[in-house]
């Protein structure tokens, strides 16, 4: 779990943001413009940092020193979509830099990356009697090892960095298969039956009708 | 070859021309008066001579040639030891000489009268003076060296030498001097207009002069300043409408990025019912945002190709038709409306003028606190104003004010549904008017919008 800083000043995608971030079991703390920066930086420890570059007062571009000083991992948002200004981004420290509009899983994997990145990730998945090891690739229920293949924890893993979010087929397949995977969507329905046997996770791992699978924590 | 090297050469070649033959003219003249003081002091030695001889035979009566002969002998005697040399001649028969022998065509003794001529004989220079003397039997021939004279003119020679020479080089550096000095206004000439060339429109000359350089140098600052100016204007042009894409991306983007991750995330995530509440309304908000902007650019677009059909409109009719139109507005706020009416009507698109009043009046009303009032009053000569008690305007931002999506107050104008396009679409309509927006406000105080519209 980690605590991500969201500095946007239109409410919508604030809230936006932070709804889905704190889905998949991160912290939030939202900021709509820069006036009170210093102060949330010295009194939270931050982890990552997303922020808008068109922000009323101080554009984006010009407090992202301030927040890379504290060694935090910064995602740029914005609705610029040209190369000069990605590249000024990336060359004043950002991470990363995701345009408008942009969808929840495409922001949730590149907080991931970045995150993992910096191994300020989750380590150790708990839910009930399950804990998922994800640095050494082991699951236990009941503190005894589950022994699972490569592709049922690779769809396990991508699930729980995407938790309470639905993942469709074809998304599971594009992430753990590849682009070239030429094979049916059942094979993903398959892993999953498997999954949720192993695990016991038929109340969790639950099927989203027509379209594919979440994995619901609260 | 440079400009100043080819002038160089031209000044130089004319004026070594000039000065070599004024003073070679010169050398010559005095030469040849020194030449003729010579002269004379040959025919006046002649005249003494003769003068003498006359005398002495004259004290003879009936003289012979034997008696001329030793008296020459002496007094030519007495001559040498000057450098001049005596001849004698009876009828063309030399009786006596005491100068070398040499041969030449002696034209001199055919004259009758004195004559004189120039001889040089064993490299050295002679005047020769002859005359006849006692009833022309007898011929005097006085020979007088002359070698001063050619020492003279080399002398004459040398010194006109190395003084051309000095003169020359003291002329060629002071040319080059002077030449650099006045073509350097040139040179920076040529300095500017390559950096303008290179793109760097602010610059211009510092010549002072008022001569021809001088003017030409004005007129190219004019030049430089006029390209200046265009190209400033351009890029003016170009950053505001840069800017307008900008912003209009911005605007067009935030709600679509809203819409769609709300609609994502209500598709796809486990969401709270507090949550999925939260999402419909920024759902909803969001499309109203679009349908709006939509709606204000297209007023934009239709305002920059319409003509407008003018007639009278009466201003009493306008302000009921507005209060009317905005009263929900209005009593949302309690607040009051107070119209003063001196100009009855007023020339305008009617449609037009209601939709620029009611944008108006809609700014007036977020502007002012819960129970201001609003004032509507027209003016003569043709003046509408709308002021209202509430927030004002800081002063410097009142210029930027009408450009299409600028905002005061970002955050604070969008929560009120704003999005910045408002009073660029009014000053269209006053500018398709033929009209002019006169914004005056203090913070805190006052603003007012004053409409001036155009009589004919």
């Amino acid at each position: 779990m980690a605590r991500i800083l969201i500095i946007e000043d239109e409410h919508a995608l604030n809230d936006l943001i932070a709804m889905s971030v704190k889905m998949t079991g991160h912290e939030v703390i939202q900021m709509f413009n820069s006036s009170e920066l210093s102060e949330v930086l010295l009194n939270n420890k931050i982890d990552l940092a997303i922020l808008d570059v068109m922000l009323p007062g101080k554009s984006g571009f010009e407090i992202v020193t301030d927040i890379t000083k504290y060694e935090i991992p910064v995602i740029f948002l914005t609705a610029k979509d040209n190369v000069a200004d990605k590249v000024h981004g990336l060359n004043l420290g950002a991470e990363d830099y995701i345009t408008k509009p942009f969808e929840t899983i495409e922001l949730l994997a590149r907080i991931n990356v970045v995150l993992r990145r910096r191994n300020k990730n989750t380590k150790i998945f708990i839910l009930e009697n399950l804990k998922v090891y994800l640095d050494e690739r082991k699951v236990t229920l009941n503190d005894k090892i589950v022994e699972l293949t490569i592709k049922e924890f690779d769809i396990l893993e991508l699930f729980i960095n995407n938790k309470n979010i639905a993942l469709s087929r074809e998304h599971v397949i594009k992430s753990i298969w590849g682009y070239d995977f030429m094979g049916e969507t059942r094979s993903v329905d398959v892993h999953i039956q498997k999954i949720r046997k192993k695990l016991l996770l038929e109340n969790h791992l639950k099927t989203v009708y027509k379209f594919g699978y979440r994995l619901e924590v609260h | 070859m440079r400009f100043w090297h080819k002038t160089y050469l031209c000044i130089l070649i004319i004026f070594l021309i000039a000065f070599d033959t004024g003073a070679y003219l010169l050398m010559q003249k005095a030469y040849d008066i020194n030449e003729k003081s010579n002269t004379k002091s040959g025919i006046s030695e002649f005249l003494a001579v003769s003068q003498i001889t006359k005398i002495s035979l004259s004290t003879y009566e009936n003289h012979s040639d034997k008696d001329v002969l030793p008296l020459l002998k002496s007094i030519a005697e007495n001559y040498r030891q000057q450098d001049i040399y005596m001849e004698f001649y009876e009828d063309n028969t030399m009786l006596f000489s005491n100068f070398l022998e040499f041969s030449d065509d002696r034209k001199e003794l055919k004259s009758d009268n004195i004559s004189t001529v120039y001889r040089t004989i064993n490299n050295k220079f002679y005047l020769f003076t002859s005359g006849k003397l006692e009833n022309n039997r007898y011929t005097l021939v006085i020979i007088r060296n002359s070698d001063f004279l050619i020492k003279y003119y080399n002398e004459l020679l040398q010194y006109f030498i190395i003084i051309s020479i000095i003169i020359s080089i003291i002329l060629s550096v002071l040319l080059v001097l002077a030449l650099l000095k006045l073509t350097r206004p040139f040179h920076k000439l040529n300095l500017v207009a390559n950096e303008i060339a290179d793109g760097n429109y602010n610059m211009f000359v510092e010549i002072n002069s008022n001569d021809e350089i001088g003017e030409f140098a004005k007129t190219f600052n004019k030049m430089a300043n006029a390209i200046a100016h265009h190209v400033d204007e351009l890029k003016l042009s170009n950053e505001q409408k840069e800017r307008f894409s900008n912003n209009l991306t911005h605007e067009l983007k935030t709600p679509i990025a809203t819409i769609k991750g709300y609609s994502e995330l209500l598709c796809k995530a486990n969401v709270t019912e507090e949550e999925k509440i939260k999402a419909y309304n920024y759902i909803y908000e969001h499309s109203l945002r679009l349908q709006n902007l939509t709606q204000k650019l297209m007023d934009l677009i239709y305002l920059q190709k319409e003509t407008i059909s003018i007639q009278e409109i009466s201003v009493n009719y306008l302000f009921d038709e507005i209060i009317k139109l905005l009263d929900k507005n209005l009593k949302s706020k309690n607040i009051n409306i107070e119209i003063n009416i001196s100009e009855d009507t007023i020339l305008g698109d009617e449609i037009l003028i209601q939709s620029l009043l009611i944008n108006l009046v809609e700014n007036a009303i977020k502007a002012s606190h819960n129970g201001a009032k609003i004032v509507l009053c027209s003016r003569k000569p043709a003046i509408i104003e709308i002021t209202d008690f509430g927030v004002g305007i800081p002063e410097n931002e009142i210029k930027k004010i009408t450009e299409e999506f600028y905002r005061v107050d970002k955050s604070r104008s969008r929560e009120s549904g704003g999005i910045g396009l408002g009073l660029s679409i009014c000053k269209q309509i006053m500018d398709l008017h033929g009209g002019n927006m006169n914004i005056t406000s203090s913070v805190d105080k006052f603003t007012t919008i004053k409409l001036v519209f155009t009589t004919i």
